[in-house]
């Protein structure tokens, strides 16, 4: 009974202790009053020890009492024995009292397992985490929160910056490439025009020829448009995984983010309440797009379609962004405000040289092919897929005509023309032919 | 003879090439009077070319029409109404690809011959010098209209005679005298030297744009010559007419 004793003092002191060290790094109220939760929960585990005796005691009393009444019909000298009997089952309770002590070592294991360093649960506890790609990027927040004791917005913003940090190099490459292809632009366009130009008239030869030159001024220049794709391409994925782990986190919930937002948006697990967020994201967005980082801005030179696309992408995404929690919103923020503060760095003419990337030349505008606006680049581009699907169609045409002809229905055909009446023949010439005749007879 | 000749060869369409285009490179003028008032309009010029497959606004016609060159003269039967285009399906009548099929690809009507893709080709040998054979070279040889070739029926793809009818609409049209059937003008015979369609056109710096030349800008006004000039010179009438009588 002694030993049980000194089991459980041990187990509360313990817990009053951890009591002690969350309170340290999370001093706010609530969360205080969610940790005094738990530990209440593990005083009731610990406390099962207590009842296991007294049920069986229970049982013990059943047993005197059938006793009794079996006895009611037999002689009192029997009865007398069952009394006598009585303090042996008293005894024999005794040693059944230490196994109580096993269980609370196993409930401090699952406690030290259940909690992390900074007394919150672990996210392998809460279902997240693992070694995929969206795992990895939540297991990295999940470390720089805990280790530095970061709030949520901080961790967020760190970690963008980390990831963005590790993709410059792509971005300087692209910055050259696109630098390259602005200098040589006129040239380019105008061997793309005439390549256009010999594919509608239906001179092949012509537009293969252009072809072939346009691929080898670009391999002379050291221009590859492919190499504009290289920062999304390589964003594309860190930013899905940055989205979907981020949603999962603010999902479960994970209860320290309820409290680790900032300014107006405290709870990051929940859509921004005033639309500031998602404005503001918006904004960025935009603001990304026209200045031209990954060169965006060269790329719309080139296409006119994909610029209009592109400019209404911030109009088309906000409705969607609305919803979003804040979590996301943050990283998206913090993403397009680096990408601002590169393009603003990267401008500066020593950065550029230190990087070696070519000074932008402004052509002027007759150098380049003259623009043209939105409605009428767009109905150019309807015009130009007609006629090519026109000559496509030509070159099977005479076949399929002149096999209709033999296959179709007759055709009613005419000697004359019978849209122009025939001038009746005059009967005049006849009788006068005939009045000499009769006036001779 | 040679007013039929004359109208023939004002009529016909050459390849799709602008007529003055092929008249003006064609044209040998040895001499002419000058344009000045006291001289009478007087030129003189050749009027007598040899056609052969090398067209008329070729380097190599002028080559074989020199000035100074004189040429036996070749008869030509004058054809009433010339019945076949680019882009034709024809079935061949003489030579060693007697009976096969094969499309237009070249009409020239100066001598009333047609040129068929792929049949009635022959060897050339082309630049032997002393030390050097040449090359051979496969060309095509012309096929004349009345005689070495026939149009094919489009119901059975025999080869058939044909005369010119109109439908119901007054379109003119060949039809097969075998079957009846119209024997449709190919679309490749529209195309010309500058596009395939006319829609696929592309216009240059001096061309005038169809939706300007399609602009309709004249608007009925009752008003003379001399109130026209005066409104659109912002001038002003504030004089009063004298009074004027007719007795």
């Amino acid at each position: 009974m002694l030993a049980h004793r000194m089991q459980l003092w041990r187990t509360t002191n313990a817990a009053m202790a951890m009591t002690s060290a969350a309170g340290r790094f999370t001093p706010q109220a609530s969360t205080g009053s969610r940790r005094d939760l738990y530990l209440q929960r593990i005083t009731r585990g610990s406390s099962l020890p207590l009842a296991a005796p007294e049920k069986w005691s229970n049982l013990g009393q059943l047993r005197f009492a059938s006793g009794g009444a079996t006895a009611a019909g037999v002689s009192a000298t029997k009865g007398e024995e069952f009394m006598q009997a009585v303090p042996k089952t008293e005894l024999v309770d005794l040693p059944d009292i230490p196994a109580a002590p096993v269980p609370p070592p196993a409930d401090g294991l699952n406690v030290m397992d259940v909690m992390n360093a900074a007394g919150e649960p672990s996210f392998a506890s809460i279902g997240l985490g693992g070694w995929s790609p969206v795992g990895m990027v939540q297991n990295c927040l999940e470390f720089l929160h805990c280790t530095w004791d970061i709030p949520w917005w901080g961790t967020i913003a760190i970690g963008t910056l980390a990831v963005r940090t590790i993709i410059f190099p792509l971005v300087i490459l692209a910055q050259r490439n696109s630098a390259k292809m602005n200098n040589n632009m006129p040239q380019m366009q105008m061997l793309q025009l005439k390549m256009t130009e010999a594919r509608q008239s239906g001179n092949a030869i012509e537009s293969a020829r252009y072809a072939q030159e346009m691929m080898l001024f670009m391999r002379e220049k050291g221009v590859n448009p492919l190499k504009n794709m290289v920062v999304p391409l390589a964003q594309a994925p860190l930013f899905i995984s940055f989205f979907m782990g981020l949603r999962q986190m603010a999902n479960a919930p994970v209860e320290s983010m309820r409290d680790g937002g900032l300014f107006w948006f405290t709870d990051l697990t929940m859509a921004d309440p005033f639309y500031l967020l998602p404005l503001i994201t918006s904004a960025t967005l935009y603001l990304t797009i026209e200045i031209g980082t990954d060169s965006a801005r060269l790329s719309a030179a080139n296409m006119n379609t994909m610029k209009y696309v592109l400019r209404a992408l911030p109009i088309v995404i906000f409705p969607f962004t609305m919803n979003f929690p804040a979590a996301i919103l943050t990283y998206w923020a913090c993403s397009n405000f680096i990408s601002l503060g590169q393009v603003a760095v990267l401008r500066i003419p020593s950065v550029r040289e230190y990087f070696k990337i070519e000074k932008m030349l402004t052509h002027a505008p007759s150098a380049l092919p003259p623009k043209k606006g939105f409605v009428g680049g767009m109905k150019e581009s309807w015009d130009n897929m007609k006629i090519s699907k026109e000559i496509e169609e030509r070159q099977r045409l005479d076949e399929i005509r002149f096999a209709k002809a033999g296959k179709g229905p007759l055709v009613k055909t005419y000697k004359f023309d019978p849209t122009k009446v025939a001038k009746p023949i005059s009967a005049e010439p006849h009788m006068r032919l005939k009045e000499p005749p009769n006036k001779q007879g | 003879m040679r007013l039929t000749q004359y109208l023939a060869s004002k009529l016909k369409n050459f390849s799709n090439l602008p007529k003055e285009y092929i008249e003006r490179s064609k044209k040998q003028v040895y001499w002419q009077t000058p344009k000045e008032i006291n001289y009478l309009p007087r030129t003189v010029e050749r009027k007598r070319f040899r056609y052969t497959t090398n067209r008329s606004w070729t380097g190599q016609f002028r080559q074989q029409n020199m000035p100074g060159t004189v040429r036996r003269k070749v008869l030509v039967e004058p054809i009433e109404d010339w019945s076949f285009f680019r882009g034709d399906r024809i079935e061949v009548l003489v030579g060693k690809d007697k009976g096969k099929q094969g499309i237009v690809t070249q009409v020239i009507p100066e001598r009333n011959w047609v040129i068929v893709e792929g049949l009635n080709w022959h060897y050339r040998k082309v630049g032997g010098e002393k030390e050097f054979p040449g090359i051979i070279i496969k060309s095509e040889a012309p096929l004349h209209v009345t005689k070495d070739i026939r149009l094919v029926d489009p119901s059975d793809l025999q080869g058939t005679d044909f005369e010119w009818r109109f439908t119901e609409e007054g379109e003119k049209v060949r039809v097969s005298l075998r079957s009846g059937r119209i024997i449709p003008i190919p679309e490749t015979n529209n195309q010309t030297h500058d596009y395939k369609t006319p829609n696929a056109y592309i216009e240059r710096e001096k061309d005038t744009p169809g939706a300007v030349v399609g602009e309709i800008t004249f608007q009925p006004k009752l008003s003379t010559f001399e109130m026209d000039i005066m409104e659109e010179m912002g001038i002003k009438e504030e004089r009063t007419p004298v009074k004027s009588y007719w007795y």
